[in-house]
């Protein structure tokens, strides 16, 4: 079993156990709002704890090959493209900061001017007919636009 | 029942509700095609906007999005070998080979017919199983509801795709994630941390969103300059319309298809991908002697179930509150964002709201296959518009719809944080259905085994449709946990 494999229940047990500990401890939830959670959060850790001791050995075959991985790298860093959005907006704010996004995005990953502009332009349009016309919801200015 | 029709019909000539069904139908019609958007995501990405609707609106669109998808997927798999989605991968087999014999037009009429058709038969089905099922489900008590929807859990966690100790693993974390926010009994908020937003608890949108829509987008924007899908194809009237004939030259075919896929759907956790390589399989068994691909059998056997079996899935769904496919699951979340609970009490109180959607069901599916037969050519053509194109267009789709379900920019950025857990599930096997079912089933299991505990204690578990389910729930552990042989670290068993 790979480490990331094995780091993933170990996390999810992690963050369970933390709330059920803060649920009982600091917060003192009383038995019947704290029934539940320990309910289901109690099996989960278990079975947890059961993937991370290594039950499920590399012998089953279904642990992921380095190929997956490496998949696993390359998701994560078109991942992180993906995210620059949310500060890019936060900065922007909504409107401005998808056209900054969409544009930056476009080029850097290797389209042409009149794509990237034409795209961006398209998109732009959609949302302020569905989401500005349509829908009338207020966007958020972001940081430079307080 | 009557009376149940009648209401039906009320409800959806009452108001726009055939123009939002119409733009669904656009929509998943569009997502079908585009390869790497399944139905799932389709959902996933519609649902913000259902906010506001009338309920018979918000259902109608989501369903008529979901249910025109694979009729699109249909057109990409069989003239030029890429399947819109999941669910039309049977199809490719027979369908992609008949296109390169040049019958390409042929077969697309035989797919259009045959799931225009199968949906509409299979709507038909659910429209008069739900009065007959109403009575069954009325003798449902808390206990009994209680123990559904675990088995419902279960049954997904399990049986559905993936491994069944991460299944219910997902499930347990999804349950987990319910448990935040007031508590339904006491109204004492639970883990909130002094943060309001939590107050309210993890909200449906910026889940589903995170989990089943920022991974197909992050696959595909890491498709980058793939070869040119574009294929010279032709297609012409004659040819569609015979193809359409093939499916009525063939009843029981049709009809054997039709019910698989209706059976497959109404039990929960088998996945919909099932059904139309069920109804191939079943299909070629007929007919064994045939030769290698290339038959007309192999396009209408594996489309008559794909549509059908959305119908199947609804039963449960809309019956017993329990989801029979993963995107009844995110359907369910429509349906609680609308306000509405399905299950017994729904039947009682909402039966003209089922038979609505089962009609919308029956007409999506008809409208469907007609707007597709005339655009087939020019739709099959967006199916060449690049990954790395789609995917900041999705990308700003989501974060708008995640914004708009409740104009709090925290719902953006847990839309890429439950993003970055809908990644690691997927990569590592986990189910995200699993995940969402406990989620969305979490708060009703939670308040019906306080009140089955408080009304008869533990007895509640001798019961007699009690002991049944628990026998189910049991029996489906099991057998699932066997099936796929984890916990007992032997291959033979699968076999």
């Amino acid at each position: 079993m790979n480490k990331t494999a094995c780091l993933f229940p170990a996390l999810l047990a992690a963050f369970i156990t933390a709330f059920l500990w803060l649920g009982l401890s600091r917060w003192a939830y009383d038995r019947q709002v704290i029934m539940f959670p320990l309910l289901v959060g109690l099996p989960t850790v278990l079975l947890c704890l059961y993937l991370v001791a290594g039950g499920k050995t590399v012998s089953n075959g279904n642990s992921p090959a380095p190929a997956d991985t490496d998949r696993m790298g390359k998701d994560f860093a078109n991942f992180f493209w993906l995210v620059a959005v949310v500060p890019v907006m936060a900065v922007f704010g909504l409107p401005l900061g998808t056209i900054v996004y969409l544009v930056v995005f476009l080029k850097l990953r290797g389209e042409s001017w009149l794509l990237a502009l034409g795209l961006t332009a398209g998109i732009m349009l959609f949302v302020y007919v569905v989401f500005v016309l349509t829908l009338q919801i207020p966007l958020p200015p972001g940081l430079l636009g307080r | 029942m009557l009376d149940s029709l009648l209401a039906a019909m009320t409800l959806i000539a009452d108001g726009p509700v055939a123009v939002t069904a119409l733009i669904g139908i656009c929509i998943g019609l569009l997502f079908g095609v585009l390869p790497g958007l399944s139905g799932l995501t389709t959902l996933a990405i519609a649902m913000p906007f259902i906010y506001g609707m009338e309920p018979m609106m918000g259902l109608s669109f989501l369903l008529a999005a979901h249910a025109s998808v694979y009729t699109g997927g249909a057109v990409t798999a069989i003239l030029l070998g890429i399947p819109g989605a999941p669910a039309n991968a049977a199809t490719i087999i027979d369908g992609f080979a008949l296109q390169q014999k040049g019958q390409g037009a042929y077969a697309v009429g035989a797919a259009l017919m045959a799931s225009g058709m199968g949906g509409i038969v299979s709507a038909a089905v659910l429209a008069l199983a739900l009065p007959v099922l109403h009575p069954f489900v009325m003798a449902f008590g808390s206990p009994e509801i209680f123990l559904l929807a675990l088995t419902g859990i279960v049954s997904v966690a399990v049986l559905g795709q993936g491994e069944p100790i991460k299944g219910l693993v997902a499930a347990g974390l999804g349950l987990f994630f319910s448990v935040f926010g007031y508590h339904r009994i006491s109204g004492v908020p639970r883990f909130w941390m002094g943060s309001e937003y939590l107050l309210d608890g993890i909200r449906l949108i910026p889940l589903v969103l995170g989990l089943f829509a920022v991974p197909e987008i992050v696959s595909l924007a890491g498709e980058g300059h793939l070869e040119n899908r574009k294929k010279n194809v032709t297609l012409n009237t004659c040819d569609l319309w015979r193809g359409a004939m093939a499916v009525i030259k063939r009843p029981v075919l049709f009809i054997k298809s039709v019910l698989i896929g209706i059976m497959v759907g109404v039990i929960p956790g088998v996945g919909g991908e099932t059904a139309p390589f069920l109804a191939y399989a079943a299909a070629k068994n007929k007919a064994g002697e045939f030769p290698g691909p290339g038959r007309i059998e192999g396009v209408i056997a594996p489309e008559s179930s794909n549509n059908a079996k959305e119908a199947g899935a609804l039963v449960p769904t809309l019956a017993l509150g329990i989801p029979g496919s993963a995107a009844m699951t995110l359907l369910l979340g429509g349906f609680l964002i609308m306000g509405l609970e399905p299950g017994p009490d729904f039947l009682e109180s909402h039966l003209d709201l089922a038979m609505a959607l089962a009609i919308i069901l029956a007409a999506t599916n008809l409208v469907a296959a007609l707007l597709m037969a005339p655009l087939s050519l020019f739709v099959a053509k967006l199916a060449g518009i690049r990954g790395q194109l789609l995917a900041p267009v999705l990308l700003v789709l989501i974060v708008f719809g995640a914004y708009s379900s409740d104009k709090n920019t925290m719902d953006v950025l847990l839309v890429f944080i439950f993003g970055s857990l809908g990644l690691l599930m997927k990569r590592l096997n986990y189910s995200r259905p699993a995940l969402i079912l406990g989620f969305i089933l979490g708060p009703i299991i939670e308040t019906y085994l306080y009140i089955s505990l408080t009304a008869y204690g533990l007895h509640f578990l001798l019961r007699p449709i009690s002991l049944t389910l628990a026998l189910v729930l049991i029996t489906a552990l099991v057998w699932g946990l066997l099936k796929k042989s984890n916990l007992f670290g032997s291959g033979d068993l699968q076999s």
